[in-house]
Parts: structure tokens; sequence; C-alpha cells
């Protein structure tokens, strides 16, 4: 009975159709994973709406929290992109709030992150990839193309820099999504095998039985460590964005 | 890992840009004029604070050059008048010992010749004349 409770700690990324519907051969369905999207939405909404729902000039706690994070994300767009950035600032603090919610929501046991998946991060990176290079495009024309070449560079390692330079160029797309993804499945497998092992101690009974304290509290520990992984995988995919965003506003 | 699924793809983006395109119309149309009004309500707050204090700063220091230089104008009034009797102390570096001999013998001199017994001692020194 005891081996049945313990699972794959794999199992918790599973997706569930909950409401399926396809269309044009395409499958739209409601999975859990919209479903906590959808939940992290609605709890940006009510949080906003319940933060300023008494709007005072000193303001109350939650207020502030609010306006600690509008704070955070504007002085990051203020210090990477400058006056020109204004423009990208709502995109860019969606971005954070949306990320660090769903990371955050998470952490909540038995609940599904959603960032915990390679198509979520890599659409979304993909996306943004996509929007950056059509930004830098329209602001520089054909001179955009410039940015793999470096000025002032012997012609004879053109060939092998203009590679180099194309490579890491497109290779951000993936490291940004991977990042996010591999620390959220990361974190969250430890986790979970860290309880079982926990748990499979516990049930063996004795002695073993009182040491299961040990795994116990270094798996408290860990779940600290997660929180801060999880707030600081949000500002690290904003912060990346803002910089690839600025590399194609300022060419050198 | 159930992530490498194929059929599951295509709704996570579909998802997530149904979800991201409603948060960045609602956050634009609905929670930054909040946003932006709230901060920069206490900033106004704050930079009208800080004009008033810098007034009333400068204010008080002009009163108080005023009075200082008062003061000092006045107290040299009284040094000059004071001085004027006793300028004969008025610097110790020099002690003028000299001059000092000469009052002295002026006024023993004069309490000798002036000053006897009998009418000394008519003066009381409680007396209410």
């Amino acid at each position: 009975m005891l081996t049945s409770f313990i699972t794959s700690p794999l199992e918790q990324f599973e997706i569930v159709t909950i409401f399926p519907i396809s269309l044009l051969g395409l499958n739209f369905s409601l999975t859990n994973s919209s479903l906590f999207l959808l939940l992290s939405l609605f709890v940006i909404i009510s949080f906003l709406t319940l933060s300023f729902f008494k709007i005072s000039l000193i303001p109350t706690l939650w207020q502030l929290l609010k306006e600690s994070l509008y704070e955070v994300t504007s002085n990051m767009v203020q210090d990477n992109l400058g006056k020109q950035g204004e423009v990208y600032f709502p995109f860019i603090f969606t971005l954070h709030l949306l990320l660090l919610t769903c990371n955050l929501i998470g952490m909540v046991p038995y609940s599904f992150t959603v960032t915990s998946h390679i198509a979520f991060t890599f659409g979304l990176s993909l996306s943004i990839f996509i929007g950056i290079n059509i930004i830098g495009i329209q602001t520089h024309g054909i001179k955009f193309f410039s940015l793999f070449l470096p000025r002032g560079v012997p012609l004879i390692i053109v060939p092998l820099l203009v590679t180099i330079e194309f490579v890491s160029y497109i290779i951000k797309v993936f490291t940004l999504s991977i990042r996010l993804f591999a620390n959220m499945t990361s974190g969250h497998t430890l986790l979970k095998i860290i309880a079982g092992f926990a748990w499979t101690m516990l049930s063996t009974g004795g002695l073993l039985a009182f040491f299961h304290i040990i795994p116990l509290g270094l798996l408290i520990a860990l779940i600290g460590l997660e929180f801060g992984i999880a707030a600081l995988q949000a500002y690290v995919f904003t912060l990346l964005t803002c910089i690839y965003l600025n590399d194609v506003l300022n060419m050198h | 890992m159930p992530q490498l699924d194929r059929i599951i793809v295509f709704t996570q983006i579909f998802w997530l840009f149904l979800v991201f395109t409603s948060l960045y119309i609602i956050l634009i149309y609905f929670f930054f004029p909040t946003f932006l009004r709230s901060l920069k309500a206490r900033n106004l707050v704050i930079e009208f604070n800080n004009n008033e204090n810098n007034s009333v700063k400068i204010d008080f220091l002009l009163t108080q050059t005023i009075i200082n230089t008062t003061l000092n104008e006045q107290v040299q009034f009284m040094k000059a008048v004071l001085l004027k009797d006793f300028a004969l102390f008025n610097n110790i570096n020099s002690f003028d010992l000299r001059s000092i001999d000469a009052s002295l013998l002026d006024s023993i001199f004069y309490t000798t010749m002036y000053n006897n017994e009998v009418i000394l001692r008519n003066i009381y020194l409680n007396s209410r004349i």
C-alpha cells in the first residue's frame, strides 16, 4: 500500500486534459496547466484590485508591495533601456508579474507549475525573440545585420566571427527558456524526491522512523530556497529580456 | 518526462498567448493609471514638503543672521561705553603700572587730605540718604 503511495517524482508535471476542445485538428483543450495559468491571471487581477481598493496617499502594506514591484521593474527598464525603453515597460511588467505569480503558485503543494514546461517557456522566449528581431529591424533597417560583425575586425577572421556571433545570438532564445524550465523542474523534482525519502524512512519504522526528521528539516530548508529561486528566475527572465532588447536597440 | 510529450505543445502556447494578452490589456487599461496616480501623488507631496522645508530653513537662517548682527552691534556699543571709564585695564598685556601707581597715589592723597575720621564715621553704610 505504501509503495503505491510513492510515485515517480516526475508525475507532478503530468498534464491532464480537463475539458477537451479540438478545432481544425488543433488541440485547444483546457488542461490543468491552462487552469493554473488562468488561476494565476485571476490571482494577479484580484490581488491588484484588492491592493488598490482604497487607494490612499499613505499606502497600505499590499499597495506598498505592488508599488515596490512596479518600481523594481521600472528601475530595471530604466537602467537597461533608458528613455527609449519606456514604450516596452508595460510588456516587461506584464511578463514579470505573470512569471512571478506562476512560479509562486507552483510552490503550493499539490498545485501545478506552469513554468516547468518547456513548451510554455520556449513559446514565450521564442515569441519574445521574434518580437525583438522585428523591433531591431524596424529601428535600424538593414544595418541591423551589423550586429553580427563588430567594427574593426581583420578580414581573415570575419567568417568565423560572424558564425560565432550568429550562433550566440540564436542560442539566447534556447538558454532563456531552458534556464527557467530547468530551474523549476529540477527544484520541484528535488523537493518531491526528498519528501519521498522522508516518507519511506518514516514508514519503515524503528530508529529510522525517528531519523526522518533529518530529510524533513532539509526539505524545509529547500522549500525556502525554492521560493528564492521562484522569485529570482522570474526576475532573471525579465532582466535578460531587457538586456536582449537593449542589444538590439543600442547597437555597438 | 511528461514535458516532452508532443500533443500538449499547442494547447499550452494557445493558453499562454490568451492569458498574456488579456493580462496585458487589463494592466494597461485598469491598473497602470492607478499605479501612476498613487506614485505621482506621493512624489508631488514629497516635492511640496521639500519646498516648504527649504523656505522655512531660509527664513530661519535669515532671522538668525539678523539677530546675530544686532547682538554684535549692541555688544560692541556696550563695550565701547564701558571701556571709556576703565581704559586702564582694557589690555591685560600692556599693563600700565605707572598710571596705576599714579591713580593709587592720587586716591591716597585725596583720602588723607579730605577724609577725616569724623566725617567718615558719620557715613553709615546702610544709610538711606
